[in-house]
């Protein structure tokens, strides 16, 4: 330990009973070594308490498991009397306050001062939105502080009574039979639970971890919700729980909780534990299974589908299984709105009204309200049965049997790839791909089809762009089945090509885009030993077997040398060859290192380390000019080196620092010449250290480490967990790059020579090539000096090699998009660049310049050389902020719209161009769009509005109504037969570009649209807005096909490259972002089984 | 290890394969209720099932974990047994059910859930041992792991009976939990890794 460290007994009681004096307390807060060992012990005892009681011995489990009974500290104003209750985040003592004998529940912080500043921080916002909720269905807080000890407290009113799990069974009885008493009795307490969250809703609050244990009934039997400990507001920019991390409950989790991402979350997740709640309290029962491994819960609430509850309860009523249903559903647009609107069913359902979970089917309103009117309704019901049967009849004999056998099949094929997508969102890669390229051979989707993302049918799209979401996340560029248990992978000298060995001495290499080069069959064994070591170009391998090593020809499988004898021990000797194949050296289990030649394996030399260690690692430098091997000393433990050209040890020794307790794991990584990184293990945590460097602790995984590697680049760390978890690093700030999830676990990996490829082999014999360099999805280009809102008005070069974008500091700066290159930067305008737009033969660039409050008025429409920069003609300059301007197809002409609601027209582009203004609206003209022939324009209103005009003669032809709010975006089709407009109200309309008819509606956007771009084809919309991801639309279906995820905040737009490979998008981040999608579409090649 | 079990000659991996689950087997006839001698007659029917089964290549991995079969060849031949032993009454001298009737096994389910309680068994026993040879230490070391880690002897009383000091106790329980931690989780995962 170092130096202050508290003794091991100390800390000891620091981690078990949280018994510490104030110098501890003060010391561990500072110190990551004794907080890394107090968990350590901590996940020690666990493990115990476990191990004791399946061995049976006497071990007394609760010795190693104490419970704090006793208060913590002292609470000014109050008398802590006995613990009731004690959660992931708090322990809760019952107690009364002093002044006015009120009893009370006080509740502090686990873990007191030793509590991290993220669980301060979450406890302090539990008590700020609680504190602002007052319903009857919602504890109250009294009142906040710090106790004694300094950890923050609530003190909330004592609700004398149950937990609605133990309330539910003492006052209900046994569950799933039919008791229509009973079954109102649940929703009248549902109800009202609903109405408090409902409450909170209303308020802003999303609570997020809902549970039967945190809810409470008080002995008059009215319920209340506490624990607001996971809540948050509903404004992202005071959620300090947004994050990637999983927080909640996970067996009442909603599949968005479930998938990490926390954007989605919203009042809906409360609504889906609510449902979960209801459904245990009708059935008994969890309608998953409830336990088991995150992952597991994930796949259930994503994709199973939950058993009706009247599957438990019979008869139950078919309107209480509607409402628990529909909280229950699996897309969060699908269930109640929000707790107020379930709480609004439940009252219907009680009072016998329709509930509006079923009011569209005019039959079933008609039967409720023949049930409450049931004399009048009584005469009119022969009529209707005549009526009905009628109409039943002759929808029968009108139906299309085919075509209902099509749109079964697609539903069908629709419900699996959307379940694929939520799976992979969630992170469960396996499971998606099994169901996608399940899908993929029913559907017979051809991979090798050059239009795979944009030709085809719907689903078959849908199902391309499916695993195109997949591998952008997942960045495995291809697979293949190995027929042996892999020993070692690697890349051959070059680089260019890529080779296994197997442990029974079967090969393989293939070419970096996953051709098969050669491969042979699985030759040593069963008797015969397994490879133990090979060469780093992998034509040579090492066996060691009872008589010997061995050296054999990869290929050949002729034996080039052997055998040596080793000393007689249980454990074969570890071999390393060095990276130039000329060194082989064995390192026994008595720690004798003896280096033999790795061509004839004669023996050079012996080392000795001087000391008696099991440690067994030894490494090469890459030059093999340098061995490193560790050693463990009673006092200090390190490790030393030796020179390969005269074995002599170095004078230099790198020590590790003492941890109270063995470190398992420990060895040494070449970083780059001269620079070592030193590792070891202490339980699922990597320390790191260099030299005098002090110790860095990589904290990730969850599991113990099986695997840590440093690419040869030395800018990236690997480390993987024996629960097939790896973590990539960059190195040496130990920022985490990203993590991927393998079926089993690793058992050989090699990075590329340049540190862009990672090279990962697991049991069961899959060899994966992932791609780990700067992200080519996208490939980003950071605009510096970007002003205060990013990088906006984007435009691509006809010819697609070039892009140009403005930002708001009134620079312009065109992209070479096959090197991400600014090439060159125009200080443009005096305020925010709007839009930027080539012209049709590239050779000109159009800006426009905004005006702004805070800067020199602009207001100008530039045109520029697109080659050398040079302004050639403002064409507009009367001091109004255009938002939008784009050229005609001919090039001819340029049309823009401002924030007066005019449109303009310029013609006669030039020193003297030809200005009209036309009169649209009283508002802002967001966007405008021409029509591909060049007759027509039209632009989007924020008065909710539509206009098309002529653009001959400048007159307004139409006016497209039906949006609720703003439009922001407009496009046509390719074809030129629709208009697309996009707007506020989260929809895209299509309308029929001659008739002005409107043809559809795409609804429910996840944002508020800000750009809509047609991939060439027609066939597939591109859509960004009020969020960070690309929204992929099939224009036919209107179905989402995937969201491209890479900005960090909102994208303000764009663009497709004319030939269709690739988009371009640029937002707030700020940078604009280069998405080469044929890449994409090679990785579900790559990756098909 | 699997792969190997397809030799049959392949002894070594026979020998390891019966080392991992006649153990599991016999513990998981004695919960089923078995005397320990029916419940060793039960382990050694059923592996002899299994090699029979996987030479024939009636084991499929794809068509379920080999923890799964096992427990199917395990309950296939204790009901076998239990009919023979209802047909010809209870043996003198031998093991009887308790409170089931001939024939009668519990649910698969609940099988599963006795099958993993004694793999977990297995896998600490077998980590255990390997935690006492494999590592390099004096007598006293592990003795004091066992009496304090394990059996709950106050620290004070080990130190002095193993004479270390105080601190050392807690280091040695400590440094040897996570040794055995990570056995555990070497053997879970050849475990699993060869279901």
């Amino acid at each position: 330990m170092g130096h202050g460290c508290p003794s091991p007994v100390a800390l000891e009681a620091i981690a078990i009973r949280d018994r510490a004096s104030p110098e501890e307390r003060s010391h561990v807060e500072r110190c990551e070594i004794c907080r890394v060992a107090i968990g350590e012990i901590r996940e020690n005892q666990r493990f115990l308490g476990l191990a004791a009681t399946a061995l049976g011995e006497a071990a007394d489990a609760s010795q190693h498991a104490p419970r704090t009974r006793q208060p913590a500290g002292s609470v000014p104003g109050f008398e802590l009397l006995e613990e009731i209750s004690r959660g992931g985040q708090g322990v809760v003592y019952r107690a009364v306050q002093v002044a006015t004998k009120r009893p009370a529940a006080v509740k502090m912080l686990l873990g007191g001062t030793f509590a991290t500043e993220r669980q301060r921080q979450r406890f302090e916002r539990e008590i700020e939105i609680a504190a602002r909720l007052r319903h009857p269905n919602i504890v109250s807080v009294f009142e906040s502080g710090q106790s004694v000890d300094g950890s923050p407290y609530v003190a909330m009113e004592f609700v004398d009574g149950a937990s609605l799990d133990r309330y539910a069974e003492d006052h209900y009885g046994t569950t799933g039979k039919h008791d229509r008493a009973r079954v109102d009795a649940v929703m009248r307490l549902m109800g009202a639970i609903a109405s408090g969250v409902g409450h909170a809703h209303t308020a802003g609050v999303i609570h997020r971890d809902l549970k039967p244990s945190n809810i409470l009934v008080d002995l008059a039997g009215n319920p209340r919700v506490l624990d607001f400990g996971l809540a948050r507001a509903a404004e992202p920019s005071r959620d300090v729980s947004a994050t990637q991390e999983f927080v909640g409950t996970p067996a009442f989790a909603s599949p968005e909780q479930l998938a990490g991402d926390p954007a989605s979350i919203n009042a809906r997740t409360d609504v889906y534990a609510l449902g979960l709640i209801l459904y245990r309290l009708l059935t008994g029962k969890h309608p998953y299974p409830s336990e088991g491994p995150i992952g597991v819960l994930a796949q259930h609430a994503i994709s199973t589908e939950p058993a009706p509850p009247s599957r438990h309860v019979k008869r139950l009523p078919s309107d209480v299984e509607t409402i628990v249903l529909k909280c229950l559903a699996k897309q969060p647009s699908r269930r109640y709105s929000s707790a107020t609107a379930l709480a609004a069913d439940i009252e219907d359902y009680l009072e016998g009204r329709p509930i509006s979970a079923r009011r569209d089917s005019a039959m079933y309103v008609l039967r409720k309200l023949a049930f409450r009117h049931r004399i009048a309704a009584l005469a009119g019901a022969l009529v209707l049965l005549t009526i009905v049967g009628a109409t039943v009849g002759l929808a029968l004999l009108a139906s299309d049997l085919g075509r209902a056998k099509r749109d079964t099949e697609a539903a069908l094929s629709e419900s699996i790839i959307q379940r694929g997508r939520l799976l992979s969102a969630a992170g469960s890669v396996r499971e998606a791909e099994r169901l996608l390229w399940g899908e993929a051979e029913t559907v017979g989707l051809d991979v090798g089809a050059p239009d795979l993302c944009y030709g085809g049918t719907a689903p078959s799209r849908q199902l391309a762009w499916a695993l195109m979401e997949l591998y952008a996340r997942e960045p495995r560029r291809w697979r293949a089945h190995f027929p042996d248990v892999v020993r070692g992978v690697g890349f051959g000298a070059d680089g260019a090509s890529i080779w296994c060995v197997g442990t029974r001495g079967a090969f393989a290499r293939w070419t970096r885009d996953g051709t098969e080069l050669e491969s042979g069959p699985a030759w040593l064994g069963p008797r015969l030993p397994e490879v133990t070591a090979i060469s780093a170009d992998g034509t040579r391998l090492v066996t060691a077997d009872d008589q010997g090593v061995w050296l054999f020809d990869v290929a050949t499988h002729a034996p080039l040398a052997g055998p040596v004898q080793f000393e007689r021990s249980a454990r074969k000797p570890t071999l390393i060859l060095s990276p130039d194949g000329r060194l082989l050296v064995a390192r026994e289990f008595s720690g004798r290192t003896t280096v033999l030649d790795g061509m004839t394996l004669e023996r050079i030399v012996e080392l000795s380390d001087g000391v008696s260690t099991h440690l067994s690692t030894v490494v090469f430098s890459a030059d093999s000019a340098v061995l490193a091997a560790p050693f463990d000393e009673p006092e200090k433990r390190g490790v030393c080196f030796w020179s390969t050209s005269d074995w002599v040890e170095q004078g230099r020794r790198l020590y590790a620092p003492a941890f109270p307790f063995a470190t398992m794991s420990f060895g040494v990584r070449f970083v780059s010449p001269g620079v070592e990184m030193v590792i070891g293990q202490l339980g699922e945590n990597l320390l790191v250290w260099r030299g005098d460097e002090p110790c860095r602790i990589v904290q990730r995984h969850i599991s113990s480490l099986r695997l840590a590697e440093v690419a040869p680049s030395g800018d990236k760390l690997l480390t993987a967990s024996n629960d097939g978890v790896v973590w990539l690093w960059f190195y040496p700030g130990l920022e985490p790059i990203r993590s991927l999830l393998l079926p089993t676990v690793l058992y050989a990996s090699a990075f590329g020579p340049d540190g862009r490829s990672l090279l990962l082999a697991g049991a069961g014999g899959e060899v994966s090539l992932y791609d780990i360099g700067d992200s080519r999805l996208p490939a980003r280009t950071p605009i510096e000096s970007h002003g205060f809102m990013g990088v906006h008005g984007l435009s691509i070069r006809p010819d697609g090699r070039r892009a140009v974008c403005g930002d708001s500091a009134g620079v312009v700066r065109i992209i070479d998009l096959e090197t991400g290159a600014i090439v060159r930067t125009i200080a443009a305008h005096t305020g925010i660049v709007t839009t930027t737009e080539y012209s049709p033969d590239g050779k000109w660039i159009l800006t426009v310049g905004m005006v702004t409050n805070q800067r020199a008025m602009d207001g100008n429409l530039k045109i520029w050389d697109a080659e050398t920069g040079e302004l050639l003609w403002t064409l507009a300059d009367d001091l109004a902020s255009t938002w939008s301007a784009r050229f005609s197809p001919d090039g001819g002409r340029i049309v823009a719209g401002d924030d007066r609601g005019l449109a303009m027209v310029v013609d006669g582009i030039g020193p003297s161009p030809s200005i009209i203004r036309i009169p649209i609206e009283h508002g802002r003209i967001p966007q405008v769009a021409i029509s591909p022939d060049g007759t027509r324009f039209a632009t989007a209103n924020f008065d909710h509005t539509i206009t098309i005009c002529d653009l001959q003669t400048g007159l307004a032809v139409g006016t497209l109504t039906g949006h609720g709010s703003s439009v922001r975006a407009i496009v046509f089709s390719p074809d030129e037969r629709w208009i697309l407009s996009g707007s506020d109200d989260r929809t895209i309309r299509i309308w029929d570009a001659s008739t002005g008819q409107l043809v559809r509606v795409i609804e429910d956007l996840p944002s508020d649209p800000f750009e809509l771009a047609f991939h060439p084809s027609g066939k597939v919309l591109f859509c960004v807005g009020r969020s960070s991801d690309v929204l992929v639309l099939d224009f036919e279906s209107g179905l989402e096909l995937a969201k491209l995820k890479g900005h960090d905040k909102l994208v303000f737009g764009v663009r497709v490259k004319p030939d269709g490979s690739g988009i371009v998008t640029a937002g707030q981040d700020p940078w604009v972002g280069i998405w080469d999608l044929d890449y994409l579409r090679e990785s579900v090649r790559g990756n098909a089984p | 290890m699997m792969e190997d079990l397809r030799d049959p000659a392949n002894f070594g991996a026979w020998s390891a394969f019966d080392a991992r689950y006649r153990p599991v087997l016999i513990a998981f006839a004695r919960k089923l209720g078995f005397g320990h001698e029916d419940a060793t007659e039960l382990a050694q029917q059923s592996l002899a099932e299994f090699a029979r089964c996987y030479h024939d290549g009636r084991y499929q991995r794809s068509e379920g974990r080999l923890s799964s079969w096992l427990i199917g060849i395990a309950r296939n031949v204790g009901s076998g047994m239990r009919r023979k032993e209802g047909r010809g009454g209870a043996r003198a001298g031998g093991d009887t059910m308790l409170g089931q009737m001939p024939g009668e096994l519990p649910d698969a389910q609940q099988l599963t859930i006795v099958w993993r309680r004694e793999r977990e068994h297995a896998i600490l026993n077998e980590a255990m041992s390997l935690l006492r040879s494999s590592a390099r230490m004096e007598e006293h070391t592990f003795r004091a792991f066992e009496l304090f880690a394990l059996r709950g002897v106050p620290a004070e009383e080990v130190a002095s009976q193993c004479g270390i000091e105080v601190d050392s106790v807690y280091v040695i329980k400590n440094r040897l939990t996570k040794r055995l931690r990570e056995i555990v989780a070497d053997i879970t995962a050849a475990y699993d890794e060869g279901e």
